[in-house]
């Protein structure tokens, strides 16, 4: 046996360089998480200021093959489809799951489970470098040659054959490598998760007790294991088809193009659900701390999660209406995707039925909180709308499916990343953000992406095709007025940054284990603020958890 | 099962002064801890078929097509991938403590996750259980003194705090009333 623990428990002081660059300890690799996510989502974003740009007026202004803003101007639309396709790519892959998942879960899901690290410390850092490699190739991808006269692949996030095998450059090999690597990191990173959720729960913590945070990650971690095989697979094979003269999506060899948007959508409509289920989990903490209440119907938001983690991957075949699917094939797919508004209706029934009665305080991770319900709402709404294959007929590949998913996306899971870090930073820095910034920052973005989006649904509506450069005169008001938007919500971004910096540099210092409310009771507010680097080694007391209410 | 008792009854046993069994006969009393982990060897298996039924989704819809066999081994990876680490979790976690208490003898055995089984001995007489309410990071801390080799270790360091308090009692009436079997009658 181990010879007692002398009383003075010391730990030897690491350098910057080590505690950064090799960490295995879940909170560091959760920062570095977000501070890396944050970074790539500011070269996302900048990306779609240069669309909106392009997009404010009628005609090509900006992308031209003579160069920028040169005039006479000849559109260069392969400049345009390489920004609609890197930001689709880094915001997918690179972004928002990075954020939520491997952010936020790392950080929290072992507190909240009272374990003292993830079950893999090591393959954890493995994890956040794959997917820094990723988003390095991912970018390096955007600038090599494509094999004609530009750089940079413009085939769309999706990567649809025979464009994506027929493009003779570089870069779409390293467009595939990156989602490669960084499917990868998000597999490696969904098994520990799930291992840790496992078998390192604190004594007496069953499953039905489990905070809602920790089950949205464990959720998120099936469809990211179940799902990002199959992405790999398909991608594999691109390569294959691309360099080894296979002909899996080939007709000329016997292949099937269509076959690979199967499998890619196979992948990707349970992609969306990673995408947003930990934000979910996240809300729910939110919005039962600063309601004063416990969570309302804590058994139905857990199976809610599970049942839409389980409908995600029977459903993937609404993207593909227009493919020549069977009448029968589409009547299926048109009712399972009907059936995810019942889940997801007893989530926002049941945040609503939290927030009733309760004593609504609008601090901002509330505000966002409710951004997120709003706007997630309209953009489940327009979901149900699109579900249907009839309607899907007119609004496929229009600006209303663009709205559509940025409404769920965008304003969905970026407002929860946004609750999250105003909820948590200062638990994670010591220090509490300036709270008028944060709600100015709020209403910037409220308004500045409600104005971008919102205007494309009437867009949509009236046809205006998705992925083109230009547009007919006649959508020009709607398009100047979600540009208008796009900078107002670029210009909170900017504010963010500087939120962030002025929060850890010249914030307040909070010391409470607990600065909101007896209703923040996950086990993240039973320790010090900031959490010293070792917690939980010794197994936390029941009743530090175990709040009859909140289950 | 954070600690239990290896006899009939699961609870710590009565020692009278008649009950005499020195080291060599089977000893008057059996306690052994093992660390807590929350996964069962049923989760195990429902954790394991349910990730088997939901791969072959993808893999069925594919089969007697060429797309099946590059899907194949990326599917069944991620399966043995998820297999090996939760069998190597388990493994990281079973950590057991055994000891045993004779009338003139108290042995301690500790098997960590890996590497060698480490002991420790003591003359019942001396032996004793000692609750450090903190020390350290620890709360209702059990160490055990009296070995012949002059070392103050640890018990069940990985049991509760709660646990460690409702052991300790136990433990120290035990060692109490084994000691006092070898006394003449």
């Amino acid at each position: 046996m181990a010879d007692a623990a002398s009383a003075s428990h010391e730990h030897d002081r690491k350098g910057w360089f080590t505690r950064w660059f090799m960490s295995t300890n879940h909170k560091d690799i959760g920062i570095l998480y977000l501070f890396t996510s944050g970074v790539v989502g500011l070269v996302s974003v900048i990306l779609t200021v240069y669309m909106r740009l392009e997009l404010m007026q009628p005609g090509v202004q900006y992308m031209c093959m003579e160069g920028f803003m040169a005039d006479p101007c000849t559109p260069d639309g392969h400049i345009w489809n390489v920004m609609i396709t890197y930001h689709g790519v880094l915001m997918m892959f690179f972004v928002v799951i990075p954020a939520l998942f491997g952010g936020f879960g790392n950080y929290f899901m072992p507190l909240m489970i009272g374990a003292p690290d993830m079950a893999f410390p090591r393959l954890n850092n493995l994890s956040f470098w794959f997917y820094v490699a990723g988003t390095c190739l991912g970018i390096a991808s955007m600038f090599a040659p494509d094999g004609l006269e530009g750089t940079g692949s413009g085939v769309g996030w999706v990567l649809y054959p025979p464009l994506s095998t027929s493009y003779p450059g570089m870069s779409m090999d390293l467009a595939i490598f990156a989602v490669h690597v960084s499917g990868a990191s998000s597999i490696l990173g969904a098994i520990n998760m799930i291992t840790t959720f496992l078998n390192m729960r604190a004594p007496g913590m069953t499953l039905h007790k489990v905070p809602l945070f920790a089950w949205s990650i464990f959720v998120t971690a099936w469809l990211i294991l179940l799902s990002l095989p199959v992405l790999a697979g398909a991608i594999t094979m691109l390569l294959t088809d691309r360099n080894f003269g296979t002909t899996f999506f080939n007709p000329s060899g016997g292949g099937d193009p269509i076959l690979y948007q199967h499998i890619l959508w196979f992948f990707g409509h349970p992609e969306v659900y990673i995408i947003i289920l930990p934000g979910f989990g996240l809300i729910s903490h939110v919005i039962a701390t600063f309601s004063k209440k416990p969570i309302f119907g804590y058994l139905p938001m857990v199976y809610a999660m599970v049942a839409i983690g389980v409908l995600g991957f029977v459903v993937w075949a609404h993207h593909m209406y227009t493919v020549g699917l069977s009448l029968t094939q589409q009547s299926y797919f048109m009712l399972a995707t009907m059936v995810i508004a019942v889940p997801t209706g007893v989530k926002v029934f049941s945040w609503l039925a939290t927030m009733w009665g309760g004593s609504v305080e609008f601090k901002t991770p509330m505000l966002w909180a409710m951004g997120f319900l709003f706007l997630f709402t309209i953009g489940g709404v327009t979901g149900v709308v699109l579900s249907q294959a009839g309607i899907d007929r007119a609004y496929h590949d229009t600006y209303y499916v663009v709205a559509h998913f940025h409404y769920v996306m965008s304003l969905g899971a970026v407002f929860c990343i946004f609750a999250g870090v105003y909820y948590w930073i200062g638990k994670m820095s010591g220090r509490q953000y300036p709270e008028r910034l944060g709600k100015i920052h709020f209403w910037m973005m409220f308004i500045g992406a409600n104005m971008t989006f919102f205007p494309q649904h009437f867009l949509g509506r009236q046809g205006m095709p998705r992925r083109y450069i230009d547009y007919p005169e006649a959508f020009a008001t709607w398009n100047m007025v979600s540009s208008i938007g796009a900078f107002i919500s670029f210009a909170s971004f900017v504010l963010f940054i500087y939120i962030v910096y002025v929060t850890l540099t010249k914030g307040e210092r909070v010391t409470a284990k607990n600065y909101w409310n007896e209703y923040a009771d996950t086990l993240e507010w039973t320790l010090p603020t900031p959490p010293p680097e070792h917690t939980f080694e010794q197994l936390p007391k029941q009743s530090d958890w175990d709040k009859g209410h909140a289950h | 099962m954070p600690y239990l008792w290896l006899n009939e009854t699961g609870s710590p046993p009565e020692i009278s002064k008649a009950s005499f069994l020195a080291d060599g006969e089977p000893p008057l009393a059996r306690l052994k801890l093992s660390a807590h982990s929350s996964l069962s060897a049923k989760g195990f298996v429902i954790v394991i078929a349910t990730m088997f039924a939901f791969a072959l989704v993808p893999l069925l819809s594919v089969l007697g097509s060429p797309v099946f066999w590059p899907l194949l081994p990326f599917v069944m990876g991620a399966l043995g991938l998820l297999w090996w680490a939760l069998k190597h979790s388990w493994a990281d976690k079973d950590v057991q403590e055994e000891l045993s208490i004779w009338t003139d003898r108290v042995k301690l055995r500790h098997c960590p996750a890996r590497g060698p089984v480490k002991t420790w001995e003591a003359n019942t007489y001396w032996a004793a259980a000692h609750l450090h309410p903190r020390r350290g990071q620890h709360r209702n801390y059990i160490t055990l003194t009296g070995g012949e080799d002059g070392r103050e270790v640890e018990l069940g360091s990985f049991l509760t705090e709660t646990e460690r308090a409702l052991l300790h009692p136990q433990l120290r009436r035990l060692l109490e009333s084994a000691a006092a079997s070898d006394l003449p009658l």
